[in-house]
């Protein structure tokens, strides 16, 4: 079932003034329930305002937005109850910690939702776990935690909303490879949890390889690609060509076709390489003749 | 000659509770004139700190930190040391000051006092150097990220340093945006000689660089070429760091029995080194 869909979605910004320019150009996309979508495009591409677009930070100058089948905009007064549907985490998000403790920090969310005592305190708990923040983390400031730590604490905020959608901007952006790690582990579990549908926007083709089973290209506000990863990634040219890339095992799977041996087109993880390799480097036929 | 360097560096912040936490543990490094150094470590290793020592950013509570024999301590020298080390930050919307291109070049030679005709001659090289010089009437906050990073390094060449330090400067680029910055880099350390240090969170570009120091827990703990360091996949591991992907699965395929060398870094080295080991 489609959870998000856009119809021919356009936005202009500063409409009307010698500054006008469009950020997205009829854009449609299907999102379903269960989809774990990953979104590249180079810098200015309309990834940020495509996915504002999905839980009503931004309004459409054309088209329409639907989230579990209904209009968001049909009723722009109820536009806050799409924001609990759809949870934003937004890049930097640890800027925008606040409150006295990390445990309000992320009750803020939950508790502006209307839910009762017991139930906010048991979704921070669930959240706090999940990202991997420790229980005396909890009652400390938020501006004395670490910077990771204060990534977690404001991505479990968004977490604690138990939204049916979660959206990522760019999570992993300044960690370090085994925080981008474990925290892409603690998103995949989030969702498996929570049976959430997930939309996570990266700069990193390796993240993206690892979590995401489908892939949406933007480019110059247009949607360029709309696939599997597996078929994404094989079409390393056009991806540079764009000004993106593909992860590096990739590219040496595409140097070993080119010399002539027989590996599928879809490898885009180490793990998937050494599958394939494996085989061919200990014995058997291997070259494609 | 010595760009900089680090005798038993110590450091750490006061909390308010009056805590302190120990962030650099006697950190001794030499960064010579015309290298380029890449500082990798996990999240709160100290390498940030340390490059805030490069050029008076931070001052050590022990030990010492000379660039170019200048004692950063010394206050009246902060200027001079300042002016010889460069610092580039990762978001480069935090660095840019003006609305214009070339005026935001021009910020640092004006403070600086830089008399105007030299100011228009150090911003046309600055901005050639940095392949911005088409863009020196534009807007800066319409750039794209790369750009913008390339107009803040501009910024840091206009002050004629003999040193730059990049605190993840592609930390928040999109993969074109990446390769601009770091072919700038390079060009800039192999043709112009500038001393660089890079700190960053990606192995394909520490792999560009001429040594790789790994730190951890306010100490280094690691260095050598990025060959060296990076054939080294369990021990970075452990230091919650990762290698190169061609590394990465050369390592795995060596741990099933295939002979493959163990210093392999680039897609094409890793690509040929398959190559031979396919019947």
């Amino acid at each position: 079932m489609a959870v998000i869909e856009t119809k021919q979605c356009t936005v202009r910004y500063s409409v009307g003034t010698p500054f006008e320019r469009e950020a997205l150009e009829g854009v449609s996309v299907c999102v379903n329930e269960g989809d774990f979508l990953g979104i590249i495009g180079h810098t200015g591409s309309g990834k940020s305002t495509f996915v504002q677009l999905l839980n009503g930070l931004l309004k459409p100058t054309e088209g329409t937005v639907l989230v579990n089948g209904r209009d968001i905009w049909e009723n722009p007064k109820e536009i806050r109850r799409v924001r609990f549907e759809v949870g934003m985490v937004f890049q930097y998000p640890e800027h925008q910690l606040f409150e006295e403790t990390v445990y309000k920090d992320i009750a803020f969310g939950p508790k502006n939702q209307g839910l009762s005592d017991e139930e906010v305190a048991a979704r921070v708990y669930r959240a706090a776990e999940l990202v991997g923040l420790r229980r005396e983390l909890l009652d400390k400031s938020p501006f004395e935690l670490s910077g990771g730590e204060k990534r977690r604490a404001a991505i479990a905020g968004v977490m604690a909303m138990e939204p049916s959608v979660l959206i990522l901007d760019e999570p992993t952006a300044g960690l370090d490879p085994r925080g981008r790690e474990s925290l892409l582990d603690q998103i995949c579990a989030y969702k498996k949890q929570h049976n959430t549908t997930v939309l996570l926007v990266s700069h990193s083709m390796e993240d993206i390889a690892r979590v995401a089973d489908r892939v949406l290209v933007l480019a110059d506000g247009h949607v360029v690609m709309d696939d599997t990863t597996e078929a994404v990634f094989s079409r390393a040219e056009e991806l540079e060509q764009i000004g993106l890339s593909v992860p590096a095992v990739t590219k040496v799977a595409a140097a070993l076709r080119k010399a002539g041996v027989a590996l599928p087109d879809s490898i885009y993880t180490v793990e998937q390489a050494k599958k394939a390799l494996l085989p061919l480097l200990k014995g058997g036929t291997h070259r494609a003749v | 000659m010595d760009m900089i360097t680090a005798t038993d560096v110590r450091f750490r912040y006061e909390e308010e509770s009056g805590d302190a936490t120990a962030v650099l543990n006697g950190v001794s490094l030499t960064i010579r004139q015309g290298e380029f150094v890449a500082l990798l470590g996990h999240n709160g290793c100290g390498k940030s700190t340390f490059a805030k020592h490069c050029n008076a950013m931070l001052l050590p509570l022990g030990g010492q930190v000379l660039v170019r024999d200048m004692d950063t301590r010394s206050e009246d020298l902060v200027y001079d040391i300042r002016s010889t080390v460069g610092m580039v930050l990762q978001n480069p919307d935090n660095q840019l000051v003006s609305t214009i291109v070339e005026e935001d070049v021009a910020f640092g030679p004006e403070n600086l006092g830089v008399p105007p005709e030299e100011i228009r001659a150090r911003v046309d090289e600055a901005l050639k150097a940095v392949g911005m010089y088409d863009y020196r009437k534009h807007a800066a906050h319409k750039l794209s990220g790369g750009q913008k990073q390339r107009v803040a390094i501009a910024g840091v060449l206009a002050m004629k340093p003999a040193c730059i330090v990049l605190d993840e400067p592609t930390a928040m680029l999109d993969p074109q945006g990446r390769r601009e910055v770091m072919d700038t880099i390079c060009r800039l350390n192999r043709e112009n000689g500038i001393t660089i240090v890079l700190i960053t969170h990606y192995m394909e570009e520490a792999v560009l660089a001429d040594r790789v120091v790994v730190m951890d827990e306010g100490k280094i703990v690691k260095e050598g070429t990025p060959r060296q360091v990076f054939s080294q996949v369990e021990e970075l591991r452990a230091l919650e760091l990762d290698v190169p992907q061609p590394t990465e699965l050369c390592f795995a395929l060596r741990r099933e029995g295939v002979t493959l060398p163990d210093d392999v870094l680039t897609v094409e080295e890793c690509a040929a080194a398959l190559l031979q080991q396919l019947p």
